[in-house]
């Protein structure tokens, strides 16, 4: 063992400390249910803890956040409900109607746009968005995202492009909605 | 136009030297890339930018609370199994040094027993006769010697139990006198008694709630038990004396 019973304790509370908002906010956003993300977020706590000697040393975060997806994939995905993935997969992913370029600069003024992304990001299919959250919120690289989620590393290339596709393409339609861009505007 | 899962790729800096040469070369012509590049670009930082921060003080203290519980469940569970050997011992040890010491000295007994002697009497309840000297005879009878000694002036027989129990004669009697009910253990072929404190001739305990007081007297162990709540120890012990004076 690298280090002392307590002093095991104490460097896994401090590296744990500052990646717990990544662990938690993760957890929230795969499993869109408080209760079962504080669940999840502290198993997974307590398996890395159990793990921590066997850490390698190179990159926590992204460990935790392995934890936290293996848990899930394990254990919790079967209980949720939402979009699949078979049928982006097979399917493609329909582009958006709106420009390219347009959606960002005219929806930065508002605040409240935290809970329309956080939406936008909940209606991706699961595996898509897994991908996503890993790479766009939490920046992993493609090689440690393609560590947690257990498929190879051109599989994540396809999961991140197509899950940005459908996020924008869900972050266009509530631009729409709201009037921030017109219906058809700057289509591909 | 590039494939847009390379341009993906390209706009998080995860694509290879030749691959990068190839999209940066296609990017100076193909102007559907480009915006389509600058809008992966814009997605990924406006959400990046957007998502809500989430609340999580409370949940990291619950976090910090059961790594305790989990290091002192370790704590113990690591006690308990690099010394399980050694506290099995320990047991092994007290129960053969009891076993050895009960066969040495077979004619001890421990006021801790009585209960076990008592639960050992399988013949139902006998009564004395009415008549007083019928009484002193009955009881002599029941306890030999002991009885003889008895002055029964200060109680009253009601009941008795007799049986043989691990090679011992066991007498129980059922007493009143003024104050209320006693009972009387005589265990026969007993030299010393074991527990208690001492008091006088006498050992005074307490035997499943209630006060004991014992004496050893003519090769017989007897314990007089009352209530505790009604009698002291010292209450036995006056009554003992008038059973057994010395």
């Amino acid at each position: 063992m690298l280090w002392g019973k307590r002093d095991l304790r104490d460097t896994f509370e401090r590296q744990a400390e500052k990646v717990f908002p990544s662990v938690f906010g993760t957890a929230l956003r795969l499993t869109r249910s408080r209760e079962e993300a504080e669940d999840l977020a502290q198993e997974a706590i307590v398996r890395a803890y159990e793990a921590f000697d066997r850490f390698d040393g190179s990159n926590f975060k992204a460990w935790m956040l392995r934890i936290v997806t293996n848990l899930y994939i394990n254990k919790y995905r079967q209980r949720q409900r939402g979009p699949q993935l078979q049928s982006f997969e097979e399917e493609g992913v329909h582009e958006p109607a709106a420009g390219e370029s347009e959606i960002p600069d005219r929806l930065l003024f508002d605040e409240k746009l935290g809970a329309e992304v956080e939406e936008a990001l909940g209606k991706v299919p699961e595996d898509f968005r897994l991908a996503v959250i890993l790479s766009d919120l939490e920046q992993l690289s493609y090689q440690e995202i393609a560590d947690a989620t257990n498929v190879p590393i051109g599989t994540v290339r396809s999961r991140i492009a197509r899950g940005r596709s459908i996020l924008r393409k869900n972050l266009v339609d509530y631009a729409m909605r709201e009037g921030f861009i017109k219906q058809g505007a700057g289509n591909d | 136009m590039i494939d847009r899962e390379l341009l993906s790729a390209y706009a998080d800096g995860e694509v290879t030297a030749t691959e990068r040469a190839q999209i940066e070369l296609a990017l100076k012509t193909d102007s559907a890339a480009v915006e389509h590049l600058s809008s992966m670009r814009a997605t990924k930082q406006f959400v990046a930018e957007h998502a809500r921060p989430v609340e999580n003080d409370e949940l990291w203290s619950t976090c910090v609370k059961r790594l305790g519980e989990l290091d002192r469940t370790k704590k113990v569970e690591g006690f308990v199994g690099k010394y399980a050997w050694g506290l099995c011992a320990l047991f092994f040890c007290v129960i053969v040094t009891g076993g050895m010491l009960r066969k040495l000295n077979p004619n001890s007994v421990r006021t801790g027993q009585v209960a076990s002697y008592v639960s050992g009497l399988a013949g139902g309840w006998s009564r004395p006769p009415a008549a007083p000297q019928g009484q002193r005879e009955w009881v002599e009878q029941k306890l030999g010697r002991m009885g003889a000694d008895m002055q029964p002036d200060h109680f009253d027989v009601v009941a008795c139990q007799e049986g043989l129990v691990d090679n011992h004669r066991v007498v129980r009697l059922l007493m009143r006198d003024s104050v209320g009910v006693v009972e009387m253990v005589v265990v026969s072929n007993v030299d010393t008694i074991d527990g208690g404190e001492a008091m006088g001739n006498f050992h005074a305990g307490t035997l499943n709630g209630a006060n004991c007081v014992a004496w050893s007297q003519d090769g017989s162990a007897a314990f007089l038990m009352g209530d505790a709540n009604q009698r002291t120890h010292q209450d036995l012990a006056r009554i003992a004396t008038a059973i057994c004076p010395r």
